[in-house]
């Protein structure tokens, strides 16, 4: 866990810099902290209603069953890539939602083993994407962007790279 | 797109909730999908005001544009079109180093900035430049160099060695970042 320990201390190490550089170029500090403070909580308040349509559309979606007939469709598609099917529901769930997939990863550990060839590659593939819509809704809609043009397209498509690299290295390394 | 993904998630989820006898569950899913987006516009309230009030103190300082000097040679040939005295180039570089070392929650604050500092140079404010576009492309297939949680629950799961998938994970990112450039920069073009 000597990895976690060294990102737990990169939070305060900047927060002192960032402090410390301020007083030492004699900044209005506090006046500074503030206004910023004020563009975070603006930025928070444009996010929610792109958060609400974001999220309300993903639980339908995952609730409904539609997300678990979309696995079993895609499953035999993943064999066909030479990609274990069982991580097919962690890698369909990934772009929607982190703490689901994260959800998702812990119950492939356990029902596999996180040191297996599927515990392994499901850490990696896991590790090597992003939630690709909840980050889209919240950047875009902290500056209120409706039109994202083919940025969840090449998303979507470098995911796609990602998942079959990782297959393909997983099975040299491990 | 995002009116296509949005209708097409809530039409299929919708049509399949009713055929399969789910019709309830599905209403109070949506229901609940909506409470959580606003607790979780709440809860990150706080943590946004925290971080962009940070990142004044940084930008007040001067740090912001040292940090994008720093980083001048990879960020003008992604960002291309963006200023060079821009903000956004520190703030970016500050999201891109955040995002790789899985610090999620200092790495969101930072991208809102640059996306904030971006929409000052965009025409069209609803929709979005390529700079943006290019943000949110490499921000989704970031190098990931400390996956945080991955670890944490691999270490929960019982791993004998939670760490084992550092280097795999920091490959296969590679891979999904080249792609995800050379794809963003052919799509500049069009």
């Amino acid at each position: 866990m000597t990895f976690s320990s060294i990102s737990n201390l990169i939070v305060p190490a900047f927060v002192m810099a960032v402090i410390g550089y301020a007083l030492f170029k004699r900044v209005d500090l506090y006046a500074a902290f503030v206004a910023g403070a004020k563009k975070g909580l603006i930025s928070a308040f444009n996010i929610a209603p792109y958060l609400v349509a974001m999220l309300t559309a993903i639980a339908v979606f995952r609730t409904s069953g539609a997300l678990g007939l979309v696995v079993r469709v895609a499953s035999p598609l993943f064999s066909l890539l030479g990609i274990p099917p069982e991580i097919a529901p962690l890698v369909l769930l990934r772009p929607f939602s982190g703490s689901a997939s994260l959800a998702m990863l812990d119950e492939i550990l356990r029902t596999y083993g996180a040191d297996t060839a599927i515990g392994l590659l499901a850490s990696t593939v896991m590790g090597s994407s992003e939630t690709l819509f909840y980050t889209v809704a919240v950047y875009f809609g902290a500056v209120g962007v409706t039109k994202t043009r083919y940025t969840i397209g090449v998303g979507l498509l470098a995911m796609l790279a990602g998942l079959l690299a990782a297959s393909i290295i997983c099975s040299i390394v491990f | 797109m995002m009116s296509y993904l949005f209708s097409a998630m809530l039409i299929i989820g919708c049509a399949i909730g009713v055929l399969s006898g789910h019709a309830a569950e599905t209403t109070q899913a949506a229901m609940d999908g909506a409470t959580q987006a606003i607790e979780l516009s709440f809860a990150m309230c706080g943590i946004y005001a925290l971080w962009m009030g940070i990142f004044e103190v940084a930008q007040e300082a001067g740090l912001v544009k040292k940090l994008s000097k720093g980083f001048a040679k990879p960020l003008r040939f992604l960002f291309r079109g963006v200023p060079a005295d821009s903000p956004a180039l520190g703030y970016i570089a500050l999201n891109l180093s955040a995002n790789m070392l899985g610090l999620g929650n200092a790495a969101t604050p930072s991208g809102i900035a640059a996306m904030r500092a971006l929409q000052e140079h965009n025409r069209d404010p609803k929709v979005a430049t390529r700079a943006m576009c290019m943000l949110l492309i490499v921000n989704s297939a970031s190098l990931q160099i400390i996956p945080t949680g991955v670890i944490a629950v691999r270490n929960a799961a019982g791993s004998q060695d939670p760490g084992a998938v550092l280097l795999t994970t920091l490959l296969s990112t590679l891979c999904a970042m080249s792609v995800a450039i050379a794809l963003g920069k052919i799509m500049e073009r069009t």
